[in-house]
């Protein structure tokens, strides 16, 4: 970064990011400083009073359980099926690949009444496991499965530029030294994924949790047992307690940030790999 | 034989990279794949090399008498060091020599110390000990090419295969590791192939060139025999400069290289035919002379030395005659 | 092609395999949810789909969601360009903290970024008290949701243009300005033509966002039938009524929409050679 801007002949510099840093502080900066500067009001021990609640803690071990293991399942998949739609050719192949952003598309509510009705114990899918025993709607499992589908698109996203772009003569030059085609990927493709495949998973991981509109139908709202936290931010300010919902939120947002550096550091990680 | 390629064709739709090559290598050698970007030379390679495969019936490749047409690169033991290296990114110099030992069958990898001895021997044959524990990106050019070189040989090949050896280098890097190279075969002895596009350093490196173009071969010989004798019109422009001379009510064009011109005073009986020196440039021992011919508008250069340019006293403007060593 | 697999193919029966898993995969979570959509939605008939989306409520959220877009789709997008010449075409200190912080509204919760609205202008927010005596509401009105709109989809447009205005450099901005153009007429017919694929692909995952967000919109929203409720919400009232066909006519209508944008997003890749990006 230069300590001091060359002059450039170009107009505008003063107005625009005058304009941009203004718009930011108005919109983004001031608002989310709120949060912080209220939930400090509270001080180190009502903070922690209004969060060491056991519907509070069950809200959080729920919302983070369930978003990390969409998240690695979004890894597993996100990583198939990135790999399908840059290496293979097969008839469909675009359309599959354009589809993938749907839950980027698709609205969130549209999404979570979607999937609450499919996974119904009347639902097509819900009926079919209503037999076995297994409740999707209504449980932690159905949760899981609209995070699963929130968070898709950020790992297959993440990963195909990178897979893309992977240089094919390493796989060969794996192949010539006499590796197994599995042995290509474990050792030299996989490892090359790896930065990438976690910012995915990170990325899911998040948005998992800050999640509301595709899981909150689905989830059944039972305090304690199926109640997300953005669900009990929500409760909490139509309960008129303001400072629990702003613990909560100064709370995520603490995380989101740390998540959004962490995905700024790996990335950044990533790209000074390509780079060689 | 080392290596044997028999008819060997590729099509790549509708383009055909490979139009029926022969050619058989013998033991110990250095050969250089010499053509135009596409040529085939490099499809050739990688061919050879099991990276890519023949049209289907179109061809056969023995390798040390064997046939391994249909049989995948992992299994040729053919050590291929790529035009941009392919080092594996994430692993150090060590692990990337180590690699083709590690990924052995278990039955057949040696242990942990031979492995290490085996990698730590070649990065010292390739001048790279104490550099084990870098990665890739902390390396330069020069460094990286001979990583990979010493990832080949970790194999045992029983050839060698280089894409462009030096095309990725800056020309100062080019000459030593040139000269190295060749010293560096002398000592392994492995049977080599390397694909260039850079004449000189097939003349100056190998002890075979092939000389392709479109597809086919059009000569293979000894560095002297493809300059000195072409076997084609191609070959004889491809290597070297050459002046196009047509003679004086001959429809024939006749090829001769700059040094072949022998410059007479405008007078003498024998001279053939009659130019006008129109550029004159003396540097070092030699000078090159630009001539246009009498009752022509074509041009033809000459090299002569610097003692027979002072001793004629030319300079630009003069009237020459000229004879040509003439090889059609 | 020869029977033998080059070394950078996978071997057939691989490719059949994770081929099948990749499609299950998607048909699972994505096209069978979308089917159930539109199967729901025509469930009772066509008449029953028709007075679902005609009705006066429907219609009326309808246009509340094209409002709010419609105020909320511009500031951004002149946001974004205003944001992108400034990173893209000067350097200054602080450039990458503030692009850091150009892509907070991801980060955040729908649900907290209604939130900090509510603490400012809510009853009991920090403007709350003036906003009272003077009568006005933003809060549990259309100003609140248009608001929240703009943080949820806050980074959109900068993040197209900035990537690829860096890319492209100043070289022909420079060159207009030699010739004589002016400042505004360098970006008007040098600039602007150079990222209008970009600027129209951001604008559009823009406005399909700012089309269907739910959280942000929910938590600022009065949920007054028929003046505070966008389509999204309106489907939720549907749903929790236990209307559902009539709650599925209207996410068709969204649905359609979403579809739309994925059509538009990948035509405009398509025609731009636009490289995709993660948002």
């Amino acid at each position: 970064m230069q300590t001091k801007r060359p002059r450039s002949i170009l107009p505008g510099f003063g107005l625009s990011l005058g304009f941009t840093v203004a718009y930011l502080g108005l919109i983004v900066l001031f608002p989310l400083l709120m949060v912080f500067i209220k939930a400090s009001g509270l001080g180190w021990g009502g903070f922690w009073k209004t969060l060491w609640t056991t519907r509070v803690l069950a809200a959080c071990k729920l919302s983070f359980g369930l978003s990390l293991a969409a998240g690695l399942l979004n890894g597993v998949f996100g990583l198939l099926i990135a790999w399908v739609l840059t290496r293979y050719r097969f008839p469909g192949r675009r359309f599959l690949d354009a589809s993938v952003d749907l839950p980027f598309a698709m609205p969130t509510a549209v999404a979570g009444i979607a999937l609450t009705t499919l996974y119904a114990p009347n639902g097509w899918i819900g009926s079919l496991l209503k037999p076995y025993g297994i409740k999707v709607a209504f449980a932690p499992l159905g949760i899981l499965i609209a995070m699963v589908f929130i968070g898709l698109p950020f790992v297959v996203r993440t990963l195909q530029p990178v897979l893309e772009d992977f240089e094919a003569a390493q796989e060969e030059a794996a192949a010539s030294l006499g590796a197994t085609r599995w042995q290509t990927f474990w050792r030299v493709v996989f490892p090359q994924l790896l930065p990438a495949l976690i910012t995915g998973t990170t990325l899911a991981f998040a948005r998992a949790v800050g999640e509301y509109g595709s899981v909150v139908f689905i989830a059944g709202n039972m305090p304690g047992k199926t109640e997300i936290l953005p669900l009990l931010i929500i409760t909490k300010l139509e309960q008129y307690d303001y400072s629990g919902a702003t613990a909560l939120a100064a709370m995520m947002l603490a995380i989101s940030f740390i998540l959004l550096f962490a995905i700024n550091f790996l990335q950044r990680k990533t790209l000074v790999h390509n780079r060689s | 034989m080392s290596i044997v390629v028999q008819n060997l064709r590729r099509t790549f739709g509708t383009f055909q990279a490979l139009r029926g090559i022969d050619l058989e290598i013998a033991d110990h050698q250095l050969v250089a794949l010499l053509g135009p970007s596409g040529s085939g030379k490099t499809t050739l390679l990688r061919i050879i090399g099991g990276l890519d495969f023949p049209d289907a019936g179109q061809g056969r490749v023995l390798i040390h008498d064997e046939d391994v047409t249909e049989k995948p690169a992992a299994d040729r033991k053919a050590g291929f060091v790529f035009q941009h290296y392919a080092l594996f990114n994430h692993l150090s110099v060590f692990e990337n020599v180590a690699f083709g030992l590690e990924v052995r069958p278990k039955k057949n990898r040696p242990d942990k110390n031979a492995i290490r001895d085996r990698a730590l021997e070649l990065l010292r044959l390739v001048q790279l000990e104490g550099l084990e524990q870098r990665l890739p990106s902390e390396l330069s050019g020069g460094q990286r090419q001979r990583v990979a070189l010493a990832r080949a040989l970790a194999i045992d090949p029983k050839v060698l295969l280089l894409d462009e050896p030096f095309g990725a280098l800056d020309a100062k890097v080019r000459k030593d590791l040139r000269r190295w190279l060749r010293n560096f075969h002398r000592e392994i002895g492995v049977t080599t192939i390397f694909v260039t596009h850079d004449q000189q350093e097939a003349l100056e490196l190998a002890d075979i060139v092939v000389v392709m173009n479109q597809g086919q071969i059009e000569q293979i010989g000894s560095p002297q025999q493809v300059y000195d004798q072409p076997a084609t019109p191609f070959v004889y422009e491809f290597l070297g400069d050459v002046n196009k001379v047509r003679k004086p009510g001959r429809p024939d064009l006749f090829y001769v290289r700059p040094h072949e011109v022998r410059i007479l005073f405008a007078g003498d009986s024998k001279a053939e035919l009659h130019a006008k020196i129109e550029h004159l440039f003396a540097a070092g021992p030699s000078a090159r002379l630009t001539l246009r011919l009498q009752d022509s508008r074509d041009t033809l250069d000459a090299d002569i030395t610097r003692q027979q340019l002072d001793e004629m006293g030319l300079s630009e403007g003069d009237e020459v005659g000229l004879q040509l060593a003439l090889s059609s | 092609m020869s029977a033998t697999v080059r070394p950078t193919q996978d071997p057939l029966w691989t490719r059949l395999l994770l081929i099948g898993c990749a499609v299950g995969f998607l048909a699972l979570f994505l096209f069978v949810p979308l089917t159930l959509v539109f199967a729901e939605a025509f469930r009772k008939g066509i008449k029953v789909y028709a007075d679902a989306i005609t009705e006066s409520n429907a219609l009326s959220a309808i246009v509340l969601t094209i409002t709010v877009a419609a105020v909320s789709v511009p500031l951004n997008a002149v946001f974004g360009v205003a944001a992108a010449w400034a990173i893209a075409k000067f350097s200054f200190k602080g450039k990458s903290l503030l692009l850091a912080l150009i892509d907070l509204p991801f980060a955040v919760s729908p649900v907290v970024s209604g939130l900090v609205y509510v603490l400012l202008f809510g009853a009991q927010g920090l403007f709350g008290p003036w906003l009272r005596a003077h009568q006005v509401q933003v809060i549990f009105a259309v100003p609140g949701m248009v608001l929240a709109t703009i943080f949820v989809t806050f980074p959109f447009v900068a993040r197209e243009l900035i990537p690829l205005m860096q890319a492209q450099g100043n070289d022909q901005e420079y060159a207009a300005l030699s010739l004589g153009a002016s400042g505004w007429q360098t970006f008007r017919k040098v600039t602007l033509p150079n990222i209008k694929w970009a600027l129209f692909y951001g604008i559009i995952l823009c406005n399909a966002r700012a089309m269907g967000e739910f959280g942000a919109v929910s938590v600022v929203s009065g949920h007054i039938r028929g003046e505070t409720n966008t389509l999204p919400l309106h489907v939720e009232v549907l749903y929790n009524e236990y209307n559902s066909a009539a709650a599925f006519a209207c996410a068709s209508v969204l649905s359609v929409l979403g579809l739309l944008t994925l059509g538009l997003k990948t035509f405009i890749e398509w025609r731009a050679g636009l490289r995709r990006r993660k948002h």
